[in-house]
């Protein structure tokens, strides 16, 4: 996306939020999650190989949020994916995918929220980070993206016990960190034990050199006061055509514990 | 209740049957396609075309023809083992697990396996000290000689403390030799910290440049390696380095560091003459695998010894005759060239 579109998207979010009054005061201030997930997804670097692959594993989440007197949300987010990529070659190897992210985000709680239903619009900041390695290390790829997103989250009381979540974020600007053009180079081979330092080599760009979404949806269903029971399901597609052509679709299919107090 | 169990069913289908959507079409399993893929790649990425004056273009006009939709596997695998032949690489081969390997520029491996014993070093030359098969070296005194004894079969070693515990048991002597035959490479890195402790003086000893871009000729920058005192001690004395075809790689990347120093002589046979990383695994699908060299390097005067390797000071060979005999003539050879040159016995 060209930036003369991104900015005007930034300033739309701005007038939003800025304008946004809150009446809503949440009941709970913290809530902590934890998510426990089966992820299946898509995945084709064409850095790492031209096959298209089957990923399928498992992700396990931990969450914060704080909720402000004032009807926003602080929050923020750790999740682990441990997958295998699968070309459907007979006899080849699976490759081991490691998927991470983390995140901190502000969310302005709009106008007209009130205790059913709650709307919010704000920005994250997320580094994930995608690395494969077949067969020992005979090879690697990996897609990492530290980058600043737009965020929007909803939150609707469907039933006495029954609540309705969804969220989505966009990137728009990061820092985007691919293999070399040769899959492998000295700075690789010289940093070997500093992982950090490979998969933070890159530049700072925008939205249109990568593309990136995430949304989720999930359910809610309240045990008592203070616990709730979920399933959720997430999805992610991130793409680049930096360095060589990147497709990754990510589905995670979790249940989740509520703590809210 | 049940109007949110139905969303979920259907985002389930929709985006967890859409592999094609997402990543488009398989790359098709054809001869033909393989072929393409393969040569395209090389083509893409191969770095040394330039240095050892590769035609890829040569080998497309040759091999493609041969190549059509009923080809056997094993045809095109012959094809494909004669394309990489062609660029004479030791860091070039194609595999398909389970079933063939083969590697470009080995011919004369399994030779040279059968003209180097270490078990007949051990027993007729050596005292040895310290070895380990796990960073596979072994050193010690060459018996009744004021001559120290090196053998590096890999370029392995972790923990440096061993290079300086090694010069402090050797270093006494008036000569060290080390042996690189059938050294198959490793880590640069090892080398380098090797190196230093025998360096007599700092500086640029090599450039590595990686292949970026579709073009034979498109490399990154230089990225410059310089020869480094390292651990408490350096040995300045004559060094003897002996070689033979199959040291290759990292075992090459330490004699240009050990080259570039003073009273240092190689004897044997010239090297592989292959210096560069190997890529990333590659892969086919067909499940053919494949791998192959992605930089160049050269020396500080802009030269390459890519497909030549280093060549010796002193060209001598054993025979598997020789080390049936029980004798190492290359080793022997050393320790005339010291005594002749340096007095040193």
């Amino acid at each position: 996306m060209p930036s003369s579109y991104l900015f005007p998207l930034l300033l739309l979010l701005c007038s939003i939020t800025l304008s946004a009054q809150n009446v809503y005061a949440p009941q709970y201030t913290n809530t902590f999650t934890i998510s426990l997930g089966l992820h299946q997804g898509y995945f084709k670097d064409q850095n790492f190989s031209p096959l298209n692959y089957r990923a399928s594993g498992l992700r396990v989440g931990f969450g914060y949020a704080r909720n402000t007197k004032g009807g926003n949300r602080w929050h923020t987010g750790l999740g682990f994916g441990l997958t295998e990529l699968k070309s459907g070659i007979e006899n080849q190897l699976a490759t081991d995918r490691f998927l991470l992210d983390v995140s901190v985000g502000y969310l302005k709680g709009l106008a007209g929220n009130d205790e059913d239903k709650q709307h919010y619009l704000g920005g994250n900041f997320r580094s994930y980070v995608d690395i494969s390695i077949f067969d020992g290390a005979e090879a690697i790829t990996f897609y990492g993206l530290h980058a600043f997103e737009l965020a929007g989250a909803l939150n609707w009381k469907t039933g006495n016990k029954h609540r309705l979540t969804a969220d989505a974020s966009l990137p728009v600007f990061g820092l985007l960190s691919r293999p070399p053009y040769s899959g492998w180079d000295k700075f690789i081979g010289d940093n070997s034990n500093n992982i950090p330092k490979i998969i933070t080599r890159g530049d700072w760009t925008t939205i249109g050199d990568f593309f990136g979404l995430r949304a989720g949806l999930g359910w809610q269903y309240q045990l008592g006061q203070h616990w709730a029971l979920g399933a959720r399901y997430d999805v992610a597609y991130y793409t680049t055509r930096q360095i060589d052509p990147v497709r990754i679709l990510n589905n995670t299919f979790s249940v989740q514990a509520v703590r809210s107090y | 209740m049940k109007n949110i169990i139905f969303l979920f069913a259907l985002i389930t289908l929709s985006l967890t049957g859409c592999q094609k959507m997402v990543l488009g079409e398989d790359e098709a399993n054809n001869p033909e396609n393989n072929f393409e893929l393969f040569w395209n790649d090389f083509d893409r990425h191969y770095a040394l075309f330039g240095v050892r004056g590769w035609n890829w273009d040569s080998i497309y006009t040759e091999f493609r023809p041969q190549v059509t939709q009923q080809s056997l596997p094993d045809e095109l695998w012959d094809i494909q083992r004669q394309m990489i032949a062609y660029l004479d690489d030791s860091h070039t081969f194609i595999y398909r697990p389970g079933v063939s390997f083969f590697a470009s520029g080995s011919e004369e491996d399994e030779r040279t396996a059968t003209e180097f014993s270490l078990p007949l070093i051990i027993d007729k030359y050596l005292e040895t000290i310290d070895s380990s098969s796990e960073n596979e070296y072994i050193y010690g005194n060459c018996t009744g000689r004021n001559i120290g004894y090196l053998y590096l079969g890999g370029m392995k070693i972790e923990d440096e403390s061993i290079i300086d515990d090694m010069i402090t048991n050797i270093g006494d002597n008036d000569a060290i030799i080390i042996d690189l035959r059938n050294n198959t490479g490793g880590d640069d890195n090892a080398g380098a910290a090797i190196a230093g402790r025998f360096a007599d003086h700092e500086g640029l000893v090599y450039t590595v440049q990686e292949r970026n871009g579709p073009a034979h000729t498109d490399f990154a920058g230089k990225t410059e390696y310089f020869l480094r005192r390292q651990g408490p001690r350096q040995f300045l004395k004559p060094v003897v380095l002996l070689t033979d075809y199959i040291t290759v790689s990292a075992a090459e990347v330490f004699l240009i560091y050990m080259s570039s120093r003073e009273q240092t002589t190689l004897i044997g046979t010239p090297t592989s003459g292959d210096f560069s990383d190997t890529s990333m695994r590659r892969f086919l699908p067909n499940g053919t695998e494949y791998q192959y060299s992605i930089m160049k390097f050269l020396l500080p005067d802009g030269t390459s010894i890519d497909g030549t390797g280093h060549i010796p000071d002193l060209f001598i060979r054993n025979s598997a005759e020789d080390i049936a005999a029980e004798n190492d003539r290359v080793l022997e050879r050393a320790f005339t060239f010291l005594f002749e040159e340096y007095g040193i016995e």
